[in-house]
């Protein structure tokens, strides 16, 4: 995440190895700088474009026209509302998205290759999307209604900080309901298929600007809990947020034995196969079946990055 | 909170309040609320004797204590459900109608009130340990 008044930075952006770069223009941005950084969103998007990124912005709810105005541009993959609440704000959001969208002939950026063009149908999966940040009580006891308020909303995360905020702390700084809101979002966004967004930051640690090895831990805890990804304002962060996130070569390994053995039994007319004494039945063949997958789907996304910086470089 | 708080039973909830909702008593605690038109029922029992008995109308407070499996699901409609609440969360018998050990196995339960007090901006108070 980038504040928009950093232009040299988002200038950079592409070597970060990010999956999605966000340019925000709500809270790491003041409020007298707000013209400023929404000047560079436009060639921000195409800047953080440059090493195979989806870009998404974070727009202040409090002045989504003017900051979807300014950012509602070819490249851009979605937005993301902070603090949202209620199911008019998101109802609001997708208004003011799909008037700019429609404004400046914008569709969501294809993944490989070039932007959609306009004259193309106009489907929910070619539109802008939407990620919830839910950052009070009440935007978490709402989630799934929120979730299900637009078909355009694909992700949601809890907004610590302003949790924080909101549920005020212990002394130790943990926040004792953390975990419980962590679960509660994992869960609601499973039910709902939406990609639940988030690291399991501990107490001590200082969540987006957290160390590497903070991080890295943060990271592997979440994707064990459920998460699927997660934020972060360091460039030092992406790297361990990327294998944190992604399974790791022991759990390849140890995927496909299980994923063989199983095969294996099923070939000989047996129900279970057996790997180091424990068995495999065939619930723990489709686990090990979409860990492969999800890795598969972590080194093509990595293959595609690396593909657009040597364009770059070219 | 100043004034007498008392607790009633929801089995003999209006013959309770007849007895109790006298100047002076500050807060009613509901014992294992399970639905939000219980709650309702008693708030207009308590608008009731307000009137007759010369108390300011919304002096009597109401606290729902979540006691049950219902209680707990039905949180969300319970907290809003009267003007008179200003505090909620788990009571004294959760424990008990929930048939697990206080502590750990209740979190779940907990958390849950809690983000409901916190989502209808009342003041969590876990009353658990009440009566300890």
């Amino acid at each position: 995440m980038i504040p928009a008044t950093h232009a040299e930075e988002l200038a950079r952006s592409w070597t970060f190895g990010a999956d999605v770069v966000v340019i925000d223009l709500e809270d790491l941005v003041h409020d007298s700088r707000k013209h400023e950084a929404r000047a560079n969103v436009r060639e921000g998007i195409e800047q953080a474009r440059r090493g195979g990124a989806e870009v998404f912005v974070r727009s202040d709810l409090e002045l989504l026209y003017a900051d979807l105005e300014a950012s509602v541009w070819r490249g851009l993959q979605g937005v993301i509302l902070p603090k949202v609440s209620s199911v008019e704000q998101v109802r609001e959001a997708e208004e003011t998205l799909a008037y700019f969208e429609a404004e400046h002939g914008v569709m969501q950026a294809g993944l490989v290759g070039e932007v959609n063009e306009y004259d193309e149908p106009r489907t929910v999966e070619n539109s802008l999307e939407l990620h919830l940040a839910l950052e009070d009580a009440k935007g978490n006891y709402a989630a799934e209604g929120l979730i299900a308020a637009s078909p355009r909303v694909r992700s949601v995360s809890l907004g610590r900080a302003d949790l924080v905020m909101d549920l005020r702390p212990e002394p130790s700084g943990e926040l004792h309901l953390l975990p419980f809101l962590m679960q509660r979002l994992i869960l609601l966004a499973n039910a709902a298929g939406v990609s639940p967004i988030g690291a399991w930051w501990q107490g001590t640690s200082r969540g987006l600007r957290a160390s590497p090895e903070d991080t890295l831990r943060a990271a592997r805890l979440g994707r064990m809990a459920g998460f699927r990804g997660a934020p972060c304002v360091l460039p030092e962060q992406v790297a361990a947020l990327n294998e944190g996130f992604s399974p790791s070569s022991d759990e390849v390994h140890q995927a496909d034995r299980c994923v063989q053995a199983f095969e294996r039994a099923a070939a000989a007319g047996q129900d279970c196969g057996e790997v180091d004494g424990v068995l495999v039945d065939g619930a723990a063949a489709a686990g090990a079946r979409a860990t492969l997958e999800w890795a598969e789907a972590c080194r093509a996304r990595d293959a595609f990055k690396a593909a657009a910086v040597e364009r770059v470089g070219a | 909170m100043t004034g007498l708080n008392v607790r009633i039973s929801l089995a003999s909830a209006e013959a309770d309040l007849e007895a109790v909702v006298w100047p002076g008593v500050s807060t009613v605690y509901c014992p294992r609320v399970e639905s939000a038109a219980q709650l309702r029922a008693i708030d207009d029992i308590v608008g009731r004797l307000e009137r007759l008995r010369g108390i300011r109308p919304g002096t009597v407070r109401l606290q729902p204590l979540i006691e049950s499996a219902r209680g707990v699901v039905a949180a969300g409609e319970i907290a809003p459900a009267s003007a008179r609440t200003d505090a909620f969360g788990p009571g004294p018998k959760l424990s008990l109608h929930l048939d697990a050990e206080r502590g750990e196995a209740l979190a779940y339960a907990r958390d849950e009130c809690e983000l409901v007090a916190r989502a209808f901006e009342l003041e969590p108070v876990s009353t658990e340990y009440l009566g300890d």
